[in-house]
């Protein structure tokens, strides 16, 4: 048996690209790694401000809803009746139209009276919209909020 | 391990091997079940403990007089529970219950069996939030996961009675009844919204994103034209009148005939707003002024007179034949008392109020002019204030199958056709507004949440009469008045116009021969009104006439509504 093995050239092959250097691994890391804490950062700032403003939100409906109480505190002990009992026992009572005197100042231009003033809102028609809201509006999803015309 | 191996494996170990396998078979098969099968029962599960579902109420807007004065609020009330006992050391829960003792306003020995109780029981039941936020707090300082505390608005009138058939009210369910709760629900209703979040062991909110879905829009907040002053005059000059005429129920309202809007309006009998689940309370709440019609009476005679002034049949100057009975189609109408005056003019018309006359007055004017100027004054037309369940009156006319001849003569003294005390005063309002209709309104402002107020102007609707007939109106109505000397509607150093009217009860087929309905409307400073002000009193016992029981109503709220807004007498004003 004639031997199969014939001498061949031995071709040299050339050595491997550095695909990845070890200086590029550690680098990928790095900033995989710097990501993933910049992330990790802004999630759990997002959820402790999403927690906050929670809470504030939840404070200020606490405050609003102790705003009405007290004003319904203040409109029951401003009540007519109330109002005009505590004026009996404090000696008053109506006058009549023989006890008023009208004081004339002559060639004074003489108007007839103003209506009385009228109650001005200062509460929820001059607030600030809510939270929600607020973030609804800047994503143009807020309920609208157009003036509602009143029938006379 | 190869085949070979296996086989000469000893038989216990293939037992073993075999056993083992079907062990691992069964728990692929529970894995299978669990995770496939049972997927969405157990996915509702974990979200049903994670989840929460958040309802977002929206308040309902206030109502306020046009001075500011709070009529209706929406005022958030609490319930405290706890689901389950408190598993804390005893001097945990000892602390616990000394600490919601002084919350609550109890003695911690009552408190402390509650929580060691194993069902359910109530803390405190519709509490306000001055008890409500303290409990909210403790709860999350002592961590109390099975306490449980939830809230809700409930309408409340700080007034109690006050104005009461002008509000309304809102029930436990949220439906509004009467006034102007019902009138506007849409726009004070607003609309609840609902957050679907996580949880936590507390059910509170965890706030990881934001919810999208729905956000509560608050209601609008009402002003009236309601002026706290004037209504508590005409609410205390009305229980006044009623208790010293026994009369069964009564109205008084005070219009600005400039404008249209309601300044005050009060009815008998009244009740409680806050106790609406009251039995006796169900029939209180009906606004007379605009539910229920009546045959206005003699009142009606001002109308009858403008309208054949207007069309010119009649000149200020007229004088009639009053026979004191004429027969008019199939029937014979009189004068009240049986009154003859013979030849008599306008003035004396309207202070005796001679039905003869009146009906002479129509008759003269024809029925389709007639009848044209009581639609032009508003009869039998809704007025469309903002109040619940308002009627429109009923105006027979020729060719409707109803009217009959004699109509024409009834109507022109104020009988045989219906009208609301709304619709009286406001067509009175006309004829001190220079003939000028203005539709009635108590709605001031509308405040929507985050926009700017709207005041509602006043509606002109249209020009009833001429300028001068109007003048010429209140000048003979003021006249009939200043004429009787001792008319007890007389406000001293003011000229008032106005009309007394005492009107029969029609019943099944035949008018009521013992009650009447006594009234009387008039407006102030005549030369430039002020107020309308029309008084009525169903069945007065204490006489039957408008000019006895009605009259000294209108002039006692009169003088104080002066007084109120400082309006000097006519001397002064006009700088005599």
């Amino acid at each position: 048996m004639s031997d199969p093995i014939k001498h061949t050239e031995k071709i040299p092959t050339p050595p491997p690209a550095p695909f990845l250097s070890a200086r590029a691994l550690i680098f990928c890391a790095a900033v995989i790694a710097l990501f993933g804490v910049f992330y990790l950062g802004q999630s759990s700032q997002t959820t402790l401000t999403g927690q906050r403003t929670h809470d504030l939100q939840a404070q200020l409906d606490r405050i609003e809803r102790e705003n009405i109480q007290l004003q319904i505190e203040i409109a029951e002990l401003t009540a007519p009746a109330k109002l005009a009992e505590r004026a009996r026992l404090m000696g008053m009572r109506p006058a009549i139209e023989t006890q008023v005197h009208y004081l004339v100042v002559k060639n004074y231009p003489v108007e007839n009276p103003k209506p009385a003033p009228v109650w001005s809102s200062n509460s929820r028609a001059d607030r600030a919209p809510d939270f929600w809201t607020r973030v609804l509006e800047r994503f143009g999803l807020a309920p609208g909020s157009g003036a509602v015309e009143a029938s006379p | 391990m190869s085949a070979q191996t296996l086989t000469r494996a000893p038989a216990r170990m293939r037992l073993a091997m075999l056993m083992l396998a079907a062990v691992g078979l069964v728990l692929a098969a529970r894995l299978f079940y669990w995770q496939v099968v049972q997927w969405d029962r157990l996915d509702d599960l974990a979200r049903g403990q994670l989840e929460l579902k958040t309802k977002i109420y929206a308040r309902r807007g206030d109502i306020r007089t046009r001075d500011g004065y709070l009529l209706a609020a929406d005022r958030f009330l609490y319930t405290a529970r706890l689901t389950s006992k408190v598993n804390r050391k005893p001097e945990a829960l000892a602390e616990i219950a000394r600490e919601l003792g002084a919350i609550l306003n109890q003695p911690p020995e009552t408190i402390l069996p509650k929580l060691s109780s194993k069902e359910p029981v109530t803390l405190a039941r519709d509490v306000p939030i001055t008890i409500g936020g303290p409990l909210q707090d403790l709860k999350e300082k002592r961590y109390l996961t099975n306490l449980e505390i939830t809230s809700r608005p409930m309408r409340y009138y700080p007034g109690g009675s006050f104005a009461t058939h002008v509000v309304g009210y809102v029930n436990l369910e949220r439906q509004a009844a009467y006034g102007v709760e019902q009138a506007r629900d849409t726009l004070l209703r607003g609309r609840d919204g609902q957050i679907n979040s996580a949880g936590d062991a507390l059910r509170e909110v965890i706030p990881f994103d934001v919810p999208m879905n729905a956000v509560a829009t608050n209601g609008a907040d009402l002003v009236l034209t309601i002026d706290r002053g004037m209504q508590r005059i005409v609410e205390v000059e009305l229980a006044n009148a009623i208790r010293s005429t026994r009369a069964a129920s009564g109205s008084i309202l005070v219009l600005d005939p400039k404008t249209g809007a309601i300044l005050a309006l009060a009815a008998y009998p009244t009740a409680d707003l806050n106790a609406y689940f009251d039995p006796a309370n169900q029939t209180r709440y009906n606004n007379p002024v605009v539910s229920s019609q009546y045959e206005p009476g003699s009142v009606f005679k001002a109308i009858t007179l403008a309208s054949a002034l207007d069309a010119g049949t009649i000149t200020p100057h007229t004088v009639f034949d009053d026979p004191g009975q004429i027969d008019f189609g199939g029937a014979t109408i009189k004068n009240p008392e049986e009154r003859v005056m013979g030849r008599v003019g306008l003035v004396d018309v309207m202070r005796y109020s001679l039905n003869v006359v009146a009906l002479k007055m129509s008759v003269g004017l024809g029925a389709e002019k007639f009848y044209q100027y009581v639609r032009d004054f508003g009869f039998g037309n809704l007025t469309r204030v903002e109040l619940a369940a308002e009627v429109a009156g009923e105006v027979k006319s020729p060719g409707d199958g109803k009217w009959r001849d004699i109509d024409l003569g009834t109507n022109a003294f104020g009988q045989g056709l219906a009208a609301t005390p709304l619709q009286v005063a406001t067509a009175i309002a006309a004829i001190a507004n220079q003939g000028k209709l203005m539709k009635p309104y108590i709605i001031h402002q509308v405040h929507q949440p985050g926009a700017n107020p709207v005041t509602t102007a006043p509606q002109f609707i249209r020009q009833v009469i001429k300028p001068e007939t109007a003048r010429l109106v209140t000048q003979i109505l003021a006249d009939a008045i200043v004429a009787e000397s001792v008319h007890k509607a007389v406000v001293p150093g003011y000229r008032i116009a106005g009309k007394t009217g005492t009107a029969q009860i029609s019943g099944y087929g035949a008018y009521d021969q013992k009650w009447t309905i006594a009234s009387f409307v008039g407006y102030l400073p005549a030369d430039d009104p002020r107020f309308v002000i029309l008084v009525k009193l169903d069945k007065p016992q204490t006489s039957e006439w408008g000019s006895q029981v009605a009259s000294p109503v209108f002039a006692a709220v009169a003088k104080q509504l002066v007084a109120q807004i400082g309006l000097p007498p006519d001397e002064i004003r006009k700088g005599k």
